[in-house]
């Protein structure tokens, strides 16, 4: 399928959510991810038609998603840009891998928004499953090996902050049932 | 590869499997085969992966995000859903484009520019911007004003006093024209412009034409454009237009007469001219002398 048969509407559907999560990890409020969301498929409207290449559709959106969000808080001063590396520095003990099970959709964003956008933004494309880290690279404009790097850190620090939530308390699981059979 | 590495490496991996071909993880991968203890970490690592990513897709968006974007997207000005309108914008673009490239084109046909030139002539108000009687003070007049006087007239016209002469414009270019008062009187006034002012210069042969009452003649030569228009015929424009070999070629057959030839004549093979006498053998002999050469008219 090329660009010129692929449909309005299927090309909502198919990222429509993705890029609804994404937005609400850079964000952090549910009204501005909508916005921002409705505004990369108004972006696709008006310029998208440009794109010959159907497989970089879905690249194409996820960077114009996060161009935006980097617009907006450079002009409207929205999002601030939050330094969380003390939950780094604090040397928390890696939650162990079974904890993450106990994670829910919610509670993850939460644990998301107190990574520094610096990881947070690549780990949620890569947590999104469809972008592998050369589309990660590709998305955020940066090295492959930076995105590697970043992706690592990242999952250190999203152990850590889950680790802290839950001894904390305020991570519950709500979800066990999706995490029967896991290891 | 060590473990460290390893591990760093394949952070990146992701926990579907998707990235299995990526050459950038096979080491890793077969490291993962030897190392239990990484074995044991990467199985981990993927399960955290894959329950970050299952929570992640709890996270959805509210019921009316979607039916937003596609109403937004039925009121904003369509892209690809309507290229079909595009290309015939683009194609209405081409068309007009095509109109005026061809009108523009049109514009500077030769057809058009002898139009021009016959009003100019049949305009007797203010003909001539200066008036000159000797064609060197004529050039001199126009290379003053920045006009290329490197033109090669017509030998018949080339002695001819002139009457004056004029510098008009063409789509920017500077055209030069010579005014004569030939017998009869006759007005004939001749254009000279430069070969690259055209789309399509006209051939070298001279060929003629009428525009009203005025007769048009034009050629081409080296880098430059004649033309020629004014009272008269065809046999009278020929009279001075003939090409220089072939008038030079009159001329020797009247020389030729004077110098005992019981008669000579021109003729005429495209642009080339003989001419051709019947001569006695006295005359022949003194005309050998002279530097002819017997079946070689003119000389050389």
């Amino acid at each position: 399928m090329g660009v010129d048969e692929l449909s309005f509407e299927q090309l909502v559907d198919s990222h429509y959510e993705s890029l609804y999560r994404f937005a609400l990890s850079l964000t952090r409020r549910e009204a501005d991810a909508l916005d921002i969301t409705q505004q990369t498929f108004y972006r696709w409207a008006t310029k998208g038609g440009q794109l010959r290449n159907f497989t970089k559709v879905k690249s194409w959106l996820f960077t114009t998603l996060h161009r935006e969000f980097l617009a907006i808080r450079r002009h409207e001063g929205r999002y601030p840009h939050l330094e969380i590396s003390e939950v780094g520095e604090e040397k928390l003990a890696p939650a162990p891998f079974s904890v993450a099970n106990k994670i829910d959709g919610e509670s993850l964003i939460q644990a998301l928004y107190q990574i520094d956008e610096l990881y947070r933004v690549p780990l949620v494309l890569f947590y999104l499953e469809n972008h592998s880290y050369r589309d990660i690279a590709e998305v955020l404009d940066l090295p492959a090996g930076t995105v590697m790097s970043r992706l690592s850190r990242g999952k250190e620090l999203l152990r850590q902050v889950i680790s802290q939530g839950i001894t904390s308390g305020k991570i519950v699981s709500l979800r066990t049932a999706d995490t029967q059979g896991l290891p | 590869m060590n473990t460290q590495e390893a591990k760093f490496i394949l952070q990146a991996y992701r926990p579907g499997g998707e990235d299995a071909n990526d050459p950038q993880f096979a080491e890793a991968l077969q490291q993962v085969k030897n190392d239990p203890e990484l074995a044991k970490w990467f199985a981990e690592q993927t399960a955290f992966d894959s329950a970050m990513s299952r929570a992640l897709q709890q996270v959805m968006p509210p019921d009316q995000l979607r039916e937003n974007i596609l109403a937004g997207g039925r009121v904003t000005s369509p892209a690809f859903w309507s290229r079909r309108a595009v290309w015939w914008a683009m194609a209405a673009s081409f068309v007009l484009l095509l109109s005026l490239g061809t009108f523009w084109l049109n514009s500077m046909r030769f057809a058009v520019y002898m139009d021009k030139m016959a009003a100019a002539s049949a305009n007797s108000q203010d003909h001539v911007d200066a008036k000159i009687s000797d064609l060197g003070q004529i050039q001199a007049w126009l290379a003053d004003r920045g006009v290329e006087t490197n033109f090669i007239l017509p030998i018949a016209l080339s002695g001819l006093p002139t009457t004056g002469c004029r510098i008009l414009d063409w789509h920017g270019h500077k055209i030069s024209m010579i005014c004569y008062m030939l017998e009869g009187p006759r007005h004939v006034d001749l254009y000279v412009a430069e070969k690259s002012d055209f789309m399509f210069p006209p051939p070298d042969k001279l060929h003629f034409g009428k525009i009203n009452d005025l007769i048009t003649a034009g050629w081409s030569r080296n880098d430059k454009v004649y033309v020629m228009i004014g009272q008269g015929d065809e046999v009278f424009f020929r009279k001075y237009l003939e090409p220089e070999n072939v008038a030079r070629a009159k001329l020797e057959a009247e020389h030729s007469a004077h110098y005992g030839a019981i008669s000579c004549y021109s003729t005429i093979a495209g642009n080339d001219a003989f001419v051709t006498c019947d001569v006695t053998m006295r005359t022949l002999d003194r005309v050998m002398g002279m530097g002819w050469t017997a079946g070689s008219f003119p000389p050389q």
